[in-house]
Order: structure tokens, then sequence, then C-alpha cells
């Protein structure tokens, strides 16, 4: 329980953060920085934000169902915005994927003959 | 008779619509039966759980006439989670971060240009087909991991469930088609495997990366948290800027 109040509380700080110092960032993430930021200068991670985090991530694909279950309802009420989504999101993704693993293949190998 | 048995069992079953205790078991029976199907078919990525929770879902709300916003509403808790789940990456954020020492070079020009290629090919590629300017919006935060995803969609004005949606069928074709192209493209190097699964196809790639081999899942972790951190810090303020002129 200990994990959960420390994730809620950076939750917390992140929405009032944002709000108090009206931030372009969602509060979510900016409560992702402020945890970030407490773990580093702590060196360690506790073991019950550990578990805690361990167990809201393994179940991200749950928590996300809702929002994706609205992708559908977009899609049938938008038809002409569904091929530029999955044209951009099929093309996109493998052109990235081509272009990322041969960028950093040839970067390690740069890196490895300096050495 | 009939017209009044009708109205009657139409009030009954309201409590289907109204109530976040059917949304809920809904949801996790979705998720569940999700869960079993993709582990019997050999985890085959176009079975993802998520996939089938999705359709379940759609198919249970079409057949009570139940709408999808009255769904969303009574299953608010999760999007208030969804929010804890994204302050929780900041942990795998810190203990993959060790990684970046052994090839700090390459690991951060790649999210460099990875960071800014991913959207600009999937908006290129969006622009071509005709894509408008609401779904250009959505998509421009696409390319990182959901719940950052959609929090980064809102702040810009686009719609959050087309940007989940999005980077969830990304991942899905990352997932499903990645490691067999670096099969071909003779990238053997798991840190550059695992990196690029992370980068590209986010939570649903990272999974697979960790079906593959643990050092893989590693980096993609370390590429999903990274890419996701730099967007969020990065579209909302560009956004702004964008604004402000």
């Amino acid at each position: 329980m200990r994990g959960l109040f420390i994730l809620l509380l950076f939750q917390t700080f992140g929405e009032l953060g944002t709000r108090l110092l009206n931030l372009p960032l969602p509060g979510p993430v900016l409560g992702m920085f402020l945890l970030f930021a407490y773990l580093a200068v702590r060196g360690f991670v506790p073991e019950s934000v550990d578990k805690s985090s361990q167990f809201l991530i393994h179940y991200l694909g749950l928590l996300l169902i809702p929002a994706a279950t609205g992708f559908g309802y977009y899609l049938a009420d938008a038809e002409d915005q569904i091929i530029p989504i999955l044209v951009a999101a099929t093309f996109g993704t493998i052109l990235t994927i081509i272009i990322v693993a041969l960028l950093m293949d040839k970067l390690i190998a740069q890196e490895n003959n300096n050495e | 008779m009939n017209k009044l048995l009708n109205a009657d069992f139409t009030e009954r079953l309201s409590f289907i619509a109204d109530s976040p205790l059917v949304g809920i078991t809904l949801t996790v029976g979705a998720f569940l039966l999700g869960q079993r199907i993709y582990e019997k078919c050999g985890r085959f990525p176009l079975l993802h759980p998520i996939l089938i929770a999705v359709l379940s879902i759609t198919v249970f709300l079409q057949l009570t006439g139940v709408s999808y916003d009255n769904y969303k509403d009574n299953m608010a808790i999760f999007s208030l989670l969804l929010g804890t789940a994204t302050v929780a990456l900041a942990v795998p954020l810190y203990q993959q971060l060790h990684l970046i020492r052994s090839h700090a070079k390459a690991l951060l020009i790649t999210l460099l240009v990875g960071f800014l290629l991913a959207p600009a090919i999937a908006l290129a590629f969006a622009w071509f087909t005709g894509a408008s300017a609401t779904t250009l919006l959505s998509l421009a935060a696409k390319s990182v991991t959901t719940p950052i995803a959609m929090a980064v969609t809102e702040s810009i004005g686009g719609i959050p469930p087309l940007a989940a949606g999005t980077v969830i069928f990304v991942g899905i074709v990352g997932a499903l088609v990645g490691p067999a192209l670096m099969d071909r493209m003779n990238i053997h190097n798991k840190a550059v495997r695992g990196f690029t699964l992370g980068l590209t196809s986010h939570a649903v790639g990272t999974a697979r990366a960790f079906e593959l081999d643990p050092v893989t899942g590693a980096f993609s972790s370390l590429g999903l948290a990274l890419t996701g951190a730099i967007t969020a810090l990065i579209v909302p303020l560009l956004w702004h800027l964008f604004q402000t002129f």
C-alpha cells in the first residue's frame, strides 16, 4: 500500500504542479519526472514503490482498453480518416524500424572500430 | 402486453448502462478472454489481448445498446489509474538507466533521430493520404507509449482514443514485422534490436522483446521510457510555442 500511496502522491504533485505553474505538460507526465528525480536523489527504488509500479505497468494493457475501444467508434464516425491512419501506422512503422535499426547498428559498429 | 413487458425489461436492464460495476466486470472479463486466446494461439501478435478485448466490448455494447460515452464515463477510474501507471514508468526508466553507459553515444543519437523521425514519417504518410488536422494532431504524439501519448494528445487538442488506438496498432505492426525485418537486415545486436523495438513499438513491442530474450527486453524498455520522456517534455512545449506565434 505504501508504494501505491507514493505513486498517487506524485501523481497529485504532478497535477498540482502543472496547474499552479501553468505548465503545458500533462499532470501524470510531470509526476513521472518528479518521481524520477526523487529516485535519483534517494539512489535506489524502495521495494514498495518497485512492487506497485511493476503491478500497474503489468496491467497497463487492461487500463488502456476503454480508450482503445474508442478508436473503433472514432473510425466509424470518420470513415475518410481510416486509410490515412492505417497507412501512417503500418508503413510509417516499417520505415521507421528500418531507418532506426540501420542507424544504431552503424553507430555501434563505429564505436567498436574506435576501440 | 408485449409493450409493457418490453418497457419493464428495458428499465431493469438500464443497470447495465448506468453502473461502473458492469463496465469494470466487462472490461476485466474481456481482458482475461483476450489473454487466454493469445496464449492458446502461441502469442501471435495479431491476436493481441487488447485487440480481442476491444472487439468483445464493442460487440457487447452494440448488443445491449449502451453508448460508448456511457461506457467511458463508467470507466473513469481506469483513466485515473492510467495516470498513476504513467507516474510508475519513472521506475523502469531509473532502473534501466545504467544500460545507457554501455553505448551512450549510439543510444542518444538514435533516440534523438528516432524521436523526430517516427512522428515525421507517420505524419507525412497521413498527410499524403488525406488526414484531417485533428487526425494529424492525434498522430503527432502517437510515437510514444500509450498513456503518455493520450495525456500529450489531450493537452494539444487531439483525440486521446485515436492516439491510444493508433499506438496499440503501431505496436502490433512493429511486434509482428520488427524482429523478422531485422533478421533480414542481418542485424543481430541485442541492444539495437531491443532499442529499436522499444522506440518504435512501445509497450506491445517491449512485451515482444522480452519474449525474445531479457537483454533485448531491457533495451526495449529503455527505448520505450526514453522516447516517452522526451516526447512528453518536448511535444507540448513545441505546440505551446507554435500557438504563441
